[in-house]
């Protein structure tokens, strides 16, 4: 006997995305919300400074239990399945796209166009940045995309260090301080940022968004139902038809006891590995290869972006330790006009102190002990070094893809993902000319700044942010559901943030992810009644 | 950006003392792990003596090789490391280094009764940084290790207190306080 529980909107999975629409949409409509994550609960607030400190003295994982065992996939998947997800674990680095994310096709003739552009998403990054509270200023029109409204907070200030390096990147691009959540004033009963510079992994006074204070506040106000350590294992049609009857899922701690979520709409806001899975494992007879997935696009299109890297020394007494996962950000390159040969990426600057550190062994290989050490790092320190970065786009190809890996199983014998990850062909072949193009460019600030590069720039091969596997599309042939989610082939089924981004872009995408997330909840909400006004939290 | 990525940010776009312990500070209260041993504390004073800068002072190698100790005896084998984006991996932390390293110190007390006559903590400077330098001079490496990693326990004393925000502070001559809560306006200040 299957326990049964019901609901008028069903979401699945629990991370920043699921968290800000579960808000939203029970600020403005009148639905009961039940949210299944298969993980459990993260530590409170109270217990997060000795957390830190262990991880800190000993690289212990300040997030203990935050995966599922027995999950090693085929493929590069990061383990966090937990309430709140993987952005328990970001550094709450905000920036927006740029316009021209939307429009590569139009624009410059490469990958795909989004059927949205930058100024229907634009209410919702606000939104997206007023629910979190982020802290920033508006570059320059050249470098910075436009906004209808202030950032809800100042920016955090710049420290010493990056005053200092500011003229020096300057003379390349306009930088500013990278737009942040994390409060640089007293935002929604969360502190102040204190500098305690571990944002990723974990933030110890709660200065820095993170989901699970969304979920607390909204479980504390009966808002939503968090059903947690509860696995989503399939979504089951009403008989003869291509509604979404429920989700058949399983707890962990009775798995002989099914369990089912009935619900009037579902929202899968399980990531951008998860989501896709579950529309495969999903698979009946009216959809063989999934649910969602008639066009077969489901699992496919997965994006993100890769990044060079390089530390470059200066003739500038820095310090080192300040504050060092604030940086200054520029978008200039994200908005380069037109374009012989297609290619786009952020540009980033932190405080580092690579090159700089103590060390065993001087130049001459001879041990150092005591104040010889001391003088030999004395005397490293007195240049600075900065540490730049630019995330680069990778245009996703159709076979860039998660599918089901029949030859690894989960406890309940369900396949797990697989994940392999594949350039465009366009994308392979700029991606020498990328590269090339972002290591001279670094070498030419070394150069500018009367400075040298520590080493050669680094690729990393890495896909960070990743997105993609049911893409949005202007119809089913380009996508798995329309702009605000909604699957083609269910109409009570959506697919919520980052699954549904068409491409990557060049900087971190979280707040893009939930920003569509928020723009499917206006499409969520529509079939039940609007909340009074007075009644929400806003 | 993958774990280690992440972890190697921390450790050097975040300054020297990322991935650290405060100095002396707040280790936290636990039960000391199965096969933890605690070090001979005078042996371990003069090889602080011998390895961290005499510009310290007696008090502030005495806290350094204090924090040490403390560090050591929270420390637990075999519990998850901090895993993040990009990888799938889970890792552990390694054997309890305190065995081998009580057993290295016992060791250079012993060679310093054959070779010299004397216990290690009464030769000399000169004598006990011969002897340490010869220990440390089998390492391959140039930098610091993360202390738990360290080969031999003169190495993890080093470590340790190079990641120490107060070994930050001594470099620079300046109270940057690394990894410890400041006031945010304040950052916009050169410390001093």
């Amino acid at each position: 006997m299957a326990r049964v529980i019901e609901s008028d909107i069903c979401i699945v999975g629990s991370g920043i995305t699921a968290a800000l629409l579960a808000e939203k949409l029970s600020e403005e409509c009148e639905a009961k919300i039940v949210v299944v994550e298969a993980g459990d609960d993260v530590p409170p607030l109270a217990q997060r400074s000795r957390l830190r400190q262990r991880s800190l003295d000993y690289g212990e994982s300040p997030w203990p239990h935050d995966h599922l065992d027995g999950y090693e996939v085929d493929g590069i998947q990061s383990r966090s399945m937990c309430v709140g997800g993987l952005a328990m674990h970001w550094g709450g680095v905000t920036p927006r796209f740029t316009p021209e994310d939307f429009r590569v096709k139009s624009l410059y003739g490469v990958g795909d166009d989004w059927p949205i552009n930058y100024d229907g998403l634009e209410p919702f990054y606000q939104e997206a940045e007023e629910r979190m509270g982020v802290a920033g200023e508006h570059g320059p029109p050249e470098a910075d995309g436009p906004r209808s409204k202030p950032y809800p907070q100042p920016a955090l200030p710049l420290t010493y260090n990056l005053e200092l390096l500011k003229p020096w990147g300057e003379e390349i691009a306009p930088f500013w301080s990278q737009p942040s959540a994390k409060n640089s004033v007293p935002y929604k009963g969360r502190a102040v940022c204190c500098r305690n510079d571990t944002c990723s992994p974990i933030c110890p006074v709660g200065a820095k968004y993170s989901p699970d204070f969304t979920w607390s506040a909204l479980r504390a106000a009966g808002k939503v139902e968090l059903v947690t350590r509860t696995l989503v294992r399939r979504l089951e049609l009403v008989p003869g038809a291509d509604r979404i009857s429920h989700a058949v899922a399983v707890h962990r701690d009775r798995p002989d006891e099914p369990v089912e979520i009935h619900a009037k709409t579902f929202v899968l806001a399980a990531g951008y590995v998860w989501s896709p899975h579950l529309l495969l494992l999903s698979a009946n007879d009216r959809f063989p290869a999934g649910l969602a997935n008639r066009t077969g696009l489901v699992g496919r299109y997965m994006n993100g972006h890769r990044n060079v890297s390089a530390f470059i020394r200066l003739p500038l007494k820095l310090y080192p330790g300040m504050n060092g996962q604030h940086s200054l950000m520029s978008h200039r390159f994200m908005r380069p006009g037109r374009l012989a040969r297609y290619l786009r990426h952020d540009l980033r600057i932190w405080e580092s102190s690579a090159g700089a550190e103590p060390r065993l062994r001087d130049d001459a290989g001879r041990v150092l002990l005591g104040n010889d050490l001391l003088a030999d790092w004395r005397r490293r320190a007195e240049r600075g070094t900065a540490r730049v970065r630019a995330y680069y786009d990778v245009l996703p190809h159709r076979q860039s893809t998660v599918t089901l890996d029949v030859g690894r199983r989960n406890a309940w014998s369900d396949p797990l993902p697989k994940i392999t990850y594949r350039d465009s062909e366009e994308s392979a072949a700029l991606r020498g000319h990328t590269e090339e193009t972002i290591k001279q460019l670094f070498q030419h600030m070394a150069s500018a700044g009367n400075g040298e590069l520590v080493q050669a720039p680094r690729v990393d091969d890495f896909q960070d942010h990743p997105g993609g596997g049911c893409r949005m599309g202007a119809d089913p042939a380009t996508g798995v559901c329309d702009r605000f989610g909604r699957t083609f082939d269910h109409e009570n089924l959506f697919v919520v943030g980052a699954p549904t981004a068409v491409t990557g872009s060049c900087c971190n995408a979280t707040l893009t992810f939930v920003a569509l997330g928020l723009m499917a909840g206006t499409e969520i909400e529509r079939p039940f009644p609007r909340k009074s006004p007075g009644t929400g939290t806003a | 950006m993958s774990a280690l990525d992440r972890r190697r940010f921390l450790k050097t776009a975040g300054g020297a003392a990322a991935a650290a312990v405060a100095a002396g500070g707040a280790v936290a209260a636990c039960t000391p792990a199965p096969g933890a041993t605690a070090l001979d504390e005078h042996i371990l004073l003069a090889l602080g003596e011998t390895v961290l800068p005499a510009e310290l002072g007696a008090d502030g190698i005495h806290r350094a090789v204090s924090g040490f100790q403390a560090w050591l005896a929270g420390y637990q084998p075999a519990v998850e490391t901090t895993h993040g984006y990009g990888t799938g991996t889970l890792d552990y932390t390694p054997a309890h280094p305190g065995p081998g390293w009580a057993a290295q110190l016992e060791a250079l007390d012993l060679e310093a009764q054959q070779r010299f006559g004397a216990t290690f903590t009464t030769l000399g400077p000169d004598r006990r940084a011969e002897m340490v330098r010869r220990q440390i001079a089998r390492e391959r490496v140039d930098g610091l290790p993360d202390p738990v990693r360290a080969r031999h326990v003169a190495l993890g004393l080093l470590s340790y207190w190079a990641q120490t925000p107060e070994a930050t502070n001594l470099c620079y001559q300046a109270r940057i306080d690394p990894l410890t809560c400041r006031r945010l306006a304040d950052q916009a200040k050169r410390p001093v």
